[in-house]
């Protein structure tokens, strides 16, 4: 489990990027980290791998600090991130060169996802598009079978068969038990594999809910004229759609891009919809 | 294998950082190479013969400025904006890290530049005895001076390590210049002795017998106390930071 207490984070002679932040992942779930561009997405994801360090709070990898970058510790997570640059050189060759640190690396696995992405092991690194070297990361960081993953804008320069694929993919891994943390903007691309939404929003954590909580409690689409639920949030757009509280309604899928909206717009809205509910449900 | 200290992924690393390198090691191993074959060939010229002190003294620049730029190409890959959130992931702890840097920069480099050295004169030796009056003859490295150049490279090496860890831009020419401040550092720790034992009386810019004996007298009489202190800072002391660097590293 990743654990994250009272964190609080910024660069040399910067703002303050991360503030008071406190978090859980547990194994098992895929989570969906959202925010606006700048929010510390990519930098809160970066300190859980022990690539920075934070400046107060700590943050745990089975209870151990990700910052003394420890060998079970980074044994346990791998990153994908949004940007990168792989070594020069054939996809066989990268394998085998970084696989031994991973004691869990599957060959198997890897080079099936290589298959399965269409790519060769001969293929030399260099040559091949961003996407294709994405494709390569992600089925490295797969193969290595370690528990916690995490993605930062995994489906960029990916085509759209390859979207589908690496979905199918991904579900997979939660099945064995895996954590799987993916901060995206595509959220189209994953909505159907996030099962846990993290919102940041002015260096803090403006939303932290399980979707199973938010489709229990909140009602997503078009209302009805005179509908007697009350409206938290519309799309500005003419016949937008809305998020209601969902009291009789019938369950609807969650829309992650009308929540993400919600949240930032009427965040207080939202989280009083489902604590009110979490309170009534105690009651 | 979750282990803080395991050999076997020391090895792997070592393996890993070379095998990285490969392309880089070849051109610089050809060009060393035909630059050394070249300096060889001259050298036999005078005397038709390589002597090991020869040798030795062909092979000095080429092993220092080469293992120095070798330190800092080995890490390149963690000064990468784009390439360095791999090298610190990697599940390896900073006490193998900076082992492996140091055993490949500074053990393995010289066991194997002084392989490359012998062989590269040895074949520019056959050359001058198949084409000239040379009488082909072997040459070696063991001599009091190639073991004051490995010792001397030994205690620098780190130092350069420390840069090439510490400093993300401009990396060597920010090592060379605090290097030359340590450097500076000693001699004015010479001149003060001088003024302390001839009462004031020493006069750095005056090339008199007398300046110049009271230097050389301090410099041979407080030698060993200097080569002490100097083996302290620049060897395990630098390695200590170094390690220590690399822990509080970030991307």
């Amino acid at each position: 489990m990743v654990t994250i207490k009272n964190l609080k984070f910024n660069y040399p002679k910067s703002t303050i990027i991360l503030d008071q932040i406190s978090l859980n992942f547990v194994p098992g779930n895929i989570y969906g980290l959202f925010g606006r561009n700048g929010e510390g997405k990519s930098t809160l994801m970066k300190i859980m791998t022990g690539l920075l360090f934070p400046k107060e709070g700590s943050c745990t990898i089975f209870g151990e600090s990700t910052s003394s970058r420890t060998v079970k510790g980074l044994q346990d997570s791998f990153m994908v991130p949004e940007d990168f640059e792989l070594s020069p050189l054939t996809i066989a060759t990268y394998a085998q060169l970084n696989a031994p640190f991973y004691p869990k690396f599957s060959k198997e696995r890897f080079y099936g996802l290589i298959k399965e992405f269409h790519l060769s092991p001969k293929d030399k690194i260099p040559n091949l598009s961003f996407g294709q070297q994405k494709k390569v990361l992600i089925a490295f960081g797969i193969a290595c079978n370690t528990q916690f993953l995490l993605m930062d804008e995994p489906t960029n320069g990916l085509d759209i068969p390859s979207k589908s694929q690496f979905r199918k993919i991904m579900a997979a891994a939660v099945d064995e038990g895996k954590c799987i943390i993916i901060s995206t903007h595509q959220v189209r691309d994953l909505h159907s594999l996030i099962n846990h939404v993290v919102i940041l929003e002015n260096t803090k954590v403006l939303f932290d809910r399980s979707l199973s909580q938010v489709s229990e409690k909140l009602w997503f689409g078009k209302p009805s004229q005179g509908a007697k639920e009350k409206i938290l949030y519309s799309e500005p757009s003419f016949g937008g759609k809305s998020v209601l509280e969902r009291k009789e309604k019938p369950e609807t899928e969650v829309d992650l891009e009308l929540l993400f909206s919600a949240v930032l717009e009427e965040p207080s809205a939202i989280n009083y919809a489902l604590k009110t509910n979490d309170h009534e449900h105690a009651i | 294998m979750s282990m803080q200290f395991n050999f076997q992924r020391i090895g792997h690393f070592i393996y890993r950082d070379l095998l990285l390198l490969k392309g880089g090691i070849l051109t610089s191993l050809s060009v060393i190479g035909a630059l050394l074959f070249v300096g060889t060939l001259i050298n036999l010229r005078t005397d038709l013969l390589l002597t090991p002190s020869e040798f030795v003294s062909l092979m000095t620049p080429f092993y220092i400025i080469a293992g120095l730029l070798f330190t800092f190409a080995i890490l390149r890959e963690a000064h990468n904006k784009k390439g360095n959130h791999f090298y610190f992931s990697l599940p390896i702890s900073p006490l193998e890290r900076i082992i492996a840097l140091w055993l490949t920069t500074s053990i393995l480099f010289t066991l194997a530049f002084t392989v490359f050295g012998l062989l590269v004169s040895q074949l520019a030796i056959l050359t001058g005895s198949v084409f000239s009056k040379v009488d082909f003859h072997l040459t070696h490295p063991f001599t009091h001076n190639y073991g004051s150049l490995v010792k001397f490279y030994v205690f620098l090496q780190p130092s350069f390590l420390l840069g090439a860890i510490a400093f993300s831009k401009n990396r060597i020419g920010k090592t060379l210049l605090l290097v030359s401040l340590a450097v500076f550092a000693v001699f004015l720790f010479n001149v003060i002795l001088c003024f302390l034992f001839t009462d004031g009386s020493f006069d750095l810019f005056e090339s008199d017998p007398f300046t110049t004996n009271a230097f050389d007298r301090t410099s041979t009489e407080y030698a060993a106390l200097g080569r002490w202190l100097f083996g302290i800072v620049l060897g395990p002391l630098m390695l200590f930071a170094a390690y220590f660097k690399l822990i509080e590293k970030e991307v």
